[in-house]
Parts: structure tokens; C-alpha cells; sequence
């Protein structure tokens, strides 16, 4: 066996161990306490059901993920632009830093389902609940990661690039927010994944008739068990997709390429 | 023209790192700071580049007060400090861009630096791709491309094997006869002094900082085997035979302005 396929069955192993676990948990379920769980079978016939245009909860499943994805958007976007620029500011005013740092530690402390009641309050049921929901829970990893790559920047370079005749503005756009490049990277991953699970969450409390969280808690009305499994199917699948396909590949690539192994070679 | 007077600099509460120190430097003259670890030799450099401020006394360039690091004092650090994120072409733009230097321009005069220092083929490369050795030698395009007045260099090759520093050492000569620069080049090694100084200014701890104040006249590139070399080594071995050894753990290289 060559080395390539033996590297791929290890990577492997993991979903078929999980798919052999769900298989067995199932079965034991459904033979214990006499109620259907749905097997990973099941599940994946569902699946392409819905994909195949079968309607859940009176949309099509494209509709439920497109909503789910839009709302994410919506509350990343927001708190990684604010995240960032928070970061940036307390990075760079010790004095900003100070004053307010710790009230971000504090937020990062909360649960994200414990902003619900504040979010009602403050929104009402409905979509900027939500999307209120998913900010909060991904500031604090971006805005954290963001101010700590600031501070704990090599002061080589901002010595060398003063050296070298650079402004104020040199500095901060082309040696400053280079630099905090992978520190923001590394938070915006974990953002990324606070705002995805307490998205759902969110959903299944103050979402508004669309989304894979609500559907999830619908089946509990309709007893279609099969179809929110499909639905946590489909919300893994995006996780990875955007773990794997996008935020590990470019965790890498700034790793590689922004961070010096200073002295390394001779 | 560079001098220092009657420069005095104290980190804290700390005895004195220089005291009352006042030094000339010749234009055009390739001098050494050597001396043992923790006897001032970075923190002399760090004034005149503008990194840290003296604690009392004046550095002066062309008769002006140093006030902060600039353009035309030149550093090579010990880690070349090139930018990660720019590619060895970049690297040396950075600072002619930032002399307000239009794009067609910076692009050529940094590709003839980098010429001068035999980097020519690696304008694409990033810096983790190169070798301590060709790093330095960016580093040194990057700085020369400005033409400073003077070329600070604070143990540029104490990180590189033997064998890159000498052939490095012999390049350094080389571009200095090409381009006459005047250079305070700061070294702990008795051979690097005896193979680049025209001057040698062997630094000791506490007051009095400067011991001795040589010239060497053996014409430069100077043969590392000749006994005139050996001689000159003898010489400045001698010098730093008289001061106390182990002074401190390591130099303080003190705070960034």
C-alpha cells in the first residue's frame, strides 16, 4: 500500500469511528427505549430528500441554509469589522487598552445563549436579535486576538522601519497591520466558530421562521427527527468547509510567510 | 560629520552605561567599537542612530542634534529585521518610497543595491527563503540604497557560521570601496576588527569609557594568514587584555524611543 493511500484512510478513520459510533448509539436507542433514532443512513436519505427540493417547515432546506449563512454574515461581518478596529485601537493606546480590556474579558465569560433575554430586550424577537447575537459572541476572540498581536509586536520591525524614514502612516499600514496579520487571522477563526454555534442557538429561540437552527427545533413539532439530523449534517459540513477550506489554509500561509524564524539559518 | 559630547547614558537606577563619553567620527573612515559584552558598544550605536536618547550630553550630525532614528544613519541589526511580508525587491524600496522617491525609480535603484551586494536574482524571493548570510546582505542594500551618512552596524555576522562571515567580512570591504561610506561597526571579535577597522576603538566599562583609540594603516583587504594580520590581532588582543572580564550577563540594548 502505498504511502499516499495509507495517509488517506488515517484521515479517514475518524468519520468512519463517528459514523460506527452513531450507527451503534441508533440501534441501541432504538432497541432500549423503543423510540426511531435515525441512522446515519436515514439521515443521509433525508438529506438528499431535502436537497432534492422536499420542503421542511414550509421552505426548501436552500433557503433555510441561505438564511443561516446570511444572518452569519451579517453578525461576523459586524463584529470582525469592529473586532478588528477595537483590537487595532487598544493595541496601540495602552491607555484605551486599560480602561476598557477587561470589560471584553468579561463578555468573552458570557455563554452565548445568556445574551437571549438582552437581546430580546433590546430587539425584540426577530432577525437584529439574532444577528445581535452572533456579534457578541464573536467580538471578543477577534477583538482580543487582534489587541494582544498589537501589543506583542516584534519591535524590531517598527525600529527598522523608522530607521528607514517611515511616518506614522508607513507604520501603521505597511509594517503595523502586516505584522498583526496572523494574531487577527487566528481570531477571526475563532470568531468564525463562536458566531456559527451561537447562531443556531440563537435561532432556535428568537429566529423568525427560516434557518437550519429553526428548523432543528421545529422537528420537534413535526416528530421529523430524521430531517434535523440532516440539518446538524448540514451545519457540520459548513463548519468544516469554512474551517478547513478557508481559515486553516490562511492561518498557514500568514504563519508562514509573517512570522521570521529569526536566526534560524545560518 | 558625526561626534558625540560629553555623552552620558544611565538606564534607571543603574550605574552608568557611558560616561561622559565624547567621540569623532572621520568621514568616509571604517571604524570598530570593540570590546567586551556589557560595556556600552549597542548603546553607543543606539544613540547615534536615534533608538534611545542620552541621559545627559549631545550626539550631533552635521552639527544637529540627534533627536530620533533616520534615514541617513544607516542600521544593520544583529537579525537582519527584514519586513516577512515583503518580498527582498520591496524590502529595499521600502525606504526609498518612504523619501518620497517616485515607483520607477525606487525600483531601479533598489535592484542596482541589491546588484551591489550580489542579490540581484533573489528580488522575488521572500526573506524566510533566504540564508542568514543573504539576509544580511539585503539588509545591507536596504540602508546603503539610502545613502546614509553613516553606515551603523551592530554585530551584523555574530549570527552566521565562520566560514558566511569571512566571505561576507571580504563583500562588506568590497562595497565600501565602491561605495565609500563612513561605518561604526560594533564587534566583540578580535578578527573582525584586525580584518575591516581603519580605527579601532576599544571600549571598556564604567567611566572612561573609550581605553584605546587606534589606527590601523596596513592597507585593506588585509590577508588573514599575513603576520602583519597576526600582529595587528596581538595588538588589539593586548588592549583588551587589561579589562575586567564577565562584566554583566548581557548587554542592555535599553528602550525603544
Amino acid at each position: 500500500m502505498s504511502s499516499a493511500i495509507r495517509k488517506l484512510l488515517l484521515h479517514l478513520l475518524p468519520f468512519v469511528l463517528f459514523l460506527l459510533l452513531w450507527q451503534a448509539l441508533a440501534i441501541g436507542v432504538t432497541h432500549f427505549r423503543n423510540v426511531p433514532f435515525p441512522t446515519p443512513w436515514q439521515t443521509t436519505d433525508r438529506l438528499v430528500q431535502l436537497m432534492s427540493g422536499e420542503p421542511l417547515s414550509d421552505a426548501l432546506l436552500y433557503r433555510h441554509i441561505a438564511d443561516s449563512l446570511q444572518r452569519w454574515l451579517a453578525g461576523f461581518g459586524l463584529a470582525a469589522l469592529a473586532g478588528v478596529l477595537y483590537g487595532l485601537a487598544a493595541g496601540l493606546f495602552r491607555r484605551l487598552e486599560l480602561a476598557t480590556i477587561q470589560i471584553v474579558h468579561l463578555l468573552q465569560l458570557i455563554p452565548g445563549l445568556a445574551w437571549i433575554p438582552i437581546a430580546i430586550l433590546i430587539f425584540g424577537v426577530g432577525e437584529p436579535a439574532t444577528v445581535f447575537m452572533i456579534v457578541m459572541a464573536a467580538f471578543p476572540p477577534i477583538a482580543l486576538s487582534v489587541a494582544s498581536g498589537v501589543r506583542h509586536l516584534d519591535g524590531t520591525y517598527l525600529r527598522a522601519a523608522r530607521m528607514l524614514g517611515a511616518g506614522k502612516g508607513a507604520l501603521f499600514f505597511q509594517i503595523l497591520l502586516p505584522a498583526s496579520l496572523p494574531a487577527t487571522v487566528s481570531g477571526l477563526r475563532l470568531g468564525m466558530g463562536n458566531g456559527w454555534r451561537v447562531l443556531l442557538a440563537a435561532e432556535m429561540v428568537v429566529g423568525t421562521g427560516t434557518g437550519l437552527g429553526y428548523s432543528i427545533v421545529e422537528s420537534r413539532w413535526t416528530l421529523d427527527y430524521t430531517a434535523a439530523f440532516a440539518c446538524l449534517v448540514v451545519i457540520a459540513l459548513f463548519g468544516m468547509l469554512v474551517e478547513y477550506g478557508l481559515f486553516r489554509p490562511l492561518e498557514k500561509r500568514t504563519q508562514r510567510h509573517f512570522q521570521l524564524d529569526r536566526g534560524q539559518q545560518p | 560629520m558625526i561626534s558625540l559630547e560629553q555623552v552620558t547614558k544611565q538606564y534607571q537606577d543603574s550605574q552608568p552605561v557611558l560616561q561622559g563619553l565624547s567621540l569623532q567620527l572621520v568621514e568616509g573612515q571604517f571604524a570598530c567599537l570593540l570590546g567586551p559584552s556589557g560595556c556600552g558598544k549597542t548603546t553607543l550605536l543606539n544613540l547615534i542612530a536615534g533608538f534611545i536618547k542620552p541621559t545627559s550630553g549631545q550626539v550631533l550630525v552635521d552639527e544637529q542634534q540627534v533627536t530620533r532614528p533616520g534615514p541617513d544613519r544607516g542600521v544593520v541589526f544583529q537579525d537582519a529585521t527584514l519586513f516577512p511580508w515583503m518580498n527582498v525587491l520591496d524590502n529595499v524600496r521600502f525606504g526609498l518610497r518612504q523619501q518620497g522617491m517616485n515607483q520607477q525609480q525606487a525600483v531601479a535603484t533598489a535592484a542596482e543595491y541589491l546588484e551591489l551586494v550580489g542579490m540581484a536574482d533573489f528580488q522575488a524571493a521572500l526573506p524566510i527563503s533566504l540564508s542568514g548570510g543573504q539576509r544580511q546582505r539585503v539588509a545591507i542594500a536596504r540602508v546603503l540604497a539610502l545613502q546614509p551618512r553613516v553606515l551603523l552596524m551592530d554585530e551584523p555576522f555574530s549570527a552566521l557560521d565562520a566560514n558566511s562571515r569571512e566571505r561576507l567580512q571580504d563583500e562588506l570591504l568590497r562595497i565600501c570601496t565602491m561605495r565609500p561610506t563612513t561605518v561604526l561597526y560594533v564587534t566583540h571579535h578580535v578578527d573582525e576588527a584586525a580584518f575591516l577597522a581603519e580605527r579601532v576603538l576599544v571600549m571598556g566599562p564604567g567611566a572612561d569609557n573609550i581605553r584605546a583609540d587606534l589606527l590601523l594603516e596596513q592597507p585593506r583587504p588585509r590577508n588573514r594568514n599575513s603576520e602583519a594580520f597576526n600582529t595587528i590581532k596581538a595588538m588589539l588582543r593586548a588592549e583588551l587584555d587589561r579589562l575586567p572580564c564577565c562584566i554583566s550577563p548581557s548587554e542592555n540594548k535599553g528602550d525603544v524611543l
